[in-house]
């Protein structure tokens, strides 16, 4: 808990990082089914 | 179109993206001497983080310029952390320091950062809660270039009756709803540190709701009517089109012209965007600002493009089902 309260900006940072990062993988694999699907299609 | 799906294009969107998450949070934040002495005059805080530059350093203290040329003498005392000791003239510190009225000098608090890349701009009264201008507003500012996307598609689609803008105007108001649903998110956040509250039906926060709820009045208009496809998408181009008329009306006159808390209500001057023309923001904070307009035009323009392909092929399936 005082190491949460201590470091809160690089708490939520790495919060915010890591919605990106999942955010940016969930379009990265969309991304990648379209393209095959296009193909397909 | 085709550079939306190059790897440049995704190269590009990951640099900006770890440049945005650095500046937003791993730059401290470094004002003035100025800011220090108002925010413990005015009783809003006594320590206060200051970026100067190293001009002398006696026995237990050190002189230095801050970025506007005012000077301040920082006192080590027995309550700091750190001394001067391993710095030279010409090192730029980032330290917090707390003004001391009766000798119109200051005590070194900590020292934070030596010789940094950047620093974060002091926005007074915000302290760290001004990181999120890097997220609220530029979030903002692309949501009004999405529905302007949307309008202009509109207008093609009406002019050259091509159903691919059709699916452009609907892909780009999505993403403008997108982001005015962030922006409202990370401003009503902001609301609560600042304000006290996440929600207080404030002119700028209701403005914004009624813009939300007129584009969600779009997507609901696409889906509830029954007409034939062309009837249907020209009602909604026309629709679109009648909606962004009212969004820079709800956007900057609202807020500029009632009372509001908002930056830029009740006659004051906005940072950014204002009647004077003028920019009422730090350089740097505003080369940030616009690394981070950048980023997410790119988050929309993605967004957008890959929402347009996925309409591409359901008509398509549903053009072979037919």
């Amino acid at each position: 808990m005082d190491f949460l309260q201590h470091n809160a900006l690089y708490v939520v940072g790495i919060i915010s990082a890591v919605i990106w990062l999942g955010l940016f993988l969930f379009m990265f694999g969309i991304e990648r089914r379209l393209r095959k699907l296009e193909k397909e299609s | 179109m085709k550079i939306f799906r190059s790897n440049i294009f995704l190269w590009c969107l990951g640099i900006a993206l770890a440049v945005q998450v650095y500046l937003s949070f791993e730059t401290p934040i470094g004002g003035s001497f100025g800011d220090a002495a108002m925010l413990k005059m005015n009783g809003v805080q006594d320590v206060t983080p200051v970026k100067a530059t190293l001009l002398s350093v006696d026995s237990s203290s050190a002189l230095f310029a801050d970025f506007y040329g005012d000077s301040g003498r920082v006192s080590v005392t027995n309550g700091s952390y750190g001394t001067y000791s391993s710095y030279r003239p010409g090192d730029v510190l980032v330290m917090s320091v707390e003004y001391q009225p009766t000798r119109k000098g200051f005590d070194l608090v900590e020292i934070i950062r030596v010789n940094p890349v950047m620093t974060f701009p002091m926005i007074q009264g915000l302290g760290e809660l001004g990181r999120n201008m890097l997220f609220h507003v530029p979030m903002s500012m692309v949501a009004f270039i999405a529905f302007l996307f949307g309008t202009i598609y509109s207008i093609l689609y009406l002019i050259k009756k091509d159903f691919d803008y059709d699916r452009r105007a609907r892909a780009a108001s999505a993403g403008g709803f997108l982001f005015t649903a962030l922006a409202t998110i990370t401003g009503s956040i902001w609301a609560r540190f600042s304000w006290g509250t996440f929600w207080n039906w404030d002119p700028r926060e209701t403005s914004i709701f009624i813009l939300l709820l007129i584009y969600a009045a779009y997507f609901m208009l696409r889906s509830l009517l029954e007409e034939s496809d062309d009837k249907k998408a020209r009602i909604a181009a026309v629709y679109n089109i009648i909606a962004f008329v009212s969004v820079p009306f709800l956007m900057f006159v609202v807020p500029r012209i009632t009372q509001s808390l908002h930056p830029g209500g009740g006659g004051t001057e906005a940072p950014i965007l204002n009647l004077s023309g003028k920019t009422h923001t730090a350089p740097s904070l505003l080369d940030m600002y616009w690394i981070s307009v950048v980023l997410f035009l790119m988050v929309f323009l993605w967004i957008k493009d890959l929402y347009t392909r996925i309409l591409r092929l359901q008509d398509k399936q549903a053009e072979q089902l037919y």
